[in-house]
């Protein structure tokens, strides 16, 4: 079953466990244990930072590591200088055919206002650029009135939690542009059999949380699912790959 | 068992080796329905793991009768393959003795689970818990985090006939503590039970303390069982060191047959 996995970070931190890996090296060789084919990249550093400058160039440096990374770039919005705009992003995204985007909403990010990160998510929109978030930078009634005002825009959520469900649910059934990444960490009970029922398999997308996290267990949490062959090949890979065969750039 | 254990985990087959659950839960805390028991050892069926032993959350939440009468019925319905911890609080000293009394007149109970909440762990509150638990052999299962101990690691000290596991180890990358724990006091080991698996974690546990110092829970059916399981099995340790975690170490404390 291939594997693809949407939710892993290269390059280093300003704080940093020494147990954990951040070279493209290390990584390469962890999805190699872990059975991993490709991933889809962002720069570690921008999870806690939002995107200061030169933040993607480890995402593009990776990238030139491996053709098993996919890069997804960092956006931000510049008001000081207009630079970069939605156009300088998506040359970029070209050179290096990254096929995703990140908003951490940190640093120069501060939410997901339209006044805000209109123009940005205008150029996701029109190409087919899905957005990754993480929930806990995204309240949910953010994410609800961004795609509400966006509903093209598809959406992976990351990092949703504990008790998640009351929230998630609704916001799913509301807005059928948004997918769910296991990383960090979806698994509650009765799932992935409760979701995949609710939901369809087509929703949910393998990623790891990588490097910080390990991916074996999400990885056995959907091998052992009580759910079909298929959909277990479209949650560990098939989703993401629709989703960036989606995209044009 | 053919095969390494990785490949089972790759494939999503049944362990055919003996796996020992030493934390696990019914009920859920996380305010999501729980699956109902039958379809929790239906999941151990699949993933084969042997038996569970098992607090209840009603007695996390307080309920401490309640809780444990809720062992006591799972334990009932599916002998062999459900076990109970006696949860005890220093906070209801009233319980402490009764409850203890009360649960180990039933084989099924066999181990005693404390929670973080109210005093340290080695507060002489808790001395009534540690002159059973020596009395009778027990081992003992507390919730810690983060690597605040909570005077787990004293109380495994004075006490060193009691196998002290030591729940939620690495949690929050606070693993440094518990290794630290370990390397001084014998009989404190560290239970992996965590919704997350931090990358090299276990690695590094096995590399600084041997595998005979790391057990395996679940903590479902707060956690998703094979998640928890699947930890270990993609673990970078050898299949020797795997099956003593999921099993060896514990099985003689828990009296398992086999």
């Amino acid at each position: 079953m291939k594997i693809l996995d949407a939710y892993c970070g290269v390059g280093p931190w300003s704080t940093r466990d020494k147990l954990l890996p951040y070279r493209p090296e290390e990584i390469l060789a962890l999805m190699d244990h872990f059975g991993i084919e490709q991933a889809l990249i962002h720069a570690n550093s921008a999870v806690s930072w939002g995107q200061p400058p030169g933040v993607n160039d480890f995402v593009i440096e990776a990238a030139r590591v491996s053709d098993r990374f996919i890069p997804a770039l960092a956006l931000a919005p510049n008001t000081h200088t207009g630079y970069p705009t939605p156009d300088d992003y998506l040359a970029v995204m070209r050179s290096i055919n990254a096929r995703a985007a990140w908003l951490f909403v940190q640093g120069t990010v501060r939410g997901l206002w339209r006044w805000h990160v209109g123009e940005l998510l205008d150029m996701l929109v029109e190409h087919h650029i899905p957005l990754f978030l993480l929930a806990d930078q995204c309240p949910p009634d953010a994410l609800d009135t961004l795609m509400h005002d966006a509903p093209e825009l598809k959406v992976v959520l990351c990092g949703v939690g504990y008790m998640g469900d009351s929230w998630l649910y609704p916001l799913l059934q509301r807005h059928p542009g948004l997918f769910v990444c296991l990383g960090n960490f979806y698994v509650p009970p009765g799932d992935p059999e409760r979701f995949v029922s609710r939901f369809g398999a087509g929703r949910l997308i393998f990623g790891s949380g990588l490097p910080h996290f390990s991916p074996g267990g999400l990885i056995g949490h959907v091998n052992y699912a009580g759910i079909s062959d298929e959909d277990k090949a479209s949650i560990l890979g098939g989703n993401l790959q629709w989703l960036l065969e989606e995209v044009q750039l | 068992m053919s095969g390494t254990l990785i490949d089972y985990a790759r494939a999503g087959k049944r362990l055919d080796i003996p796996v020992f659950d030493a934390h696990a839960h019914i009920g859920n805390l996380i305010g999501e329905d729980p699956p109902a028991l039958k379809e929790q050892v239906a999941q151990m069926d699949r993933l084969g793991i042997v038996a569970a032993a098992v607090s209840s959350v009603h007695a996390l939440v307080g309920d401490i009768v309640r809780g444990n009468d809720d062992v006591a019925d799972a334990a009932r319905q599916f002998p062999g393959r459900i076990y109970g911890y006696c949860h005890v609080s220093a906070n209801y000293p009233e319980y402490m003795l009764p409850e203890l009394e009360r649960c180990f007149r039933n084989d099924a109970f066999r181990g005693i689970k404390l929670y973080q909440v109210g005093p340290a762990y080695d507060d002489p509150a808790f001395d009534p818990v540690w002159a059973f638990a020596e009395e009778r052999g027990l081992p003992v299962l507390a919730h810690t985090w983060g690597g605040n101990l909570t005077g787990f690691d004293r109380a495994a000290e004075k006490h060193p006939a009691v196998p002290c596991l030591a729940g939620h180890a690495g949690s929050g990358f606070g693993y440094q503590p518990y290794i630290d724990a370990a390397k001084r006091v014998p009989n404190f080991y560290l239970d992996l039970t965590y919704s997350r698996e931090h990358t090299n974690m276990i690695e590094h546990f096995v590399a600084e303390l041997g595998a005979e110092r790391v057990v395996w829970g679940s903590d479902a059916p707060l956690f998703s069982m094979p998640q928890q399981l699947c930890k270990v099995l993609f673990a970078r340790i050898s299949d020797k060191d795997k099956r003593k975690i999921l099993y060896e170490n514990v099985a003689g404390w828990f009296k398992l047959k086999g």
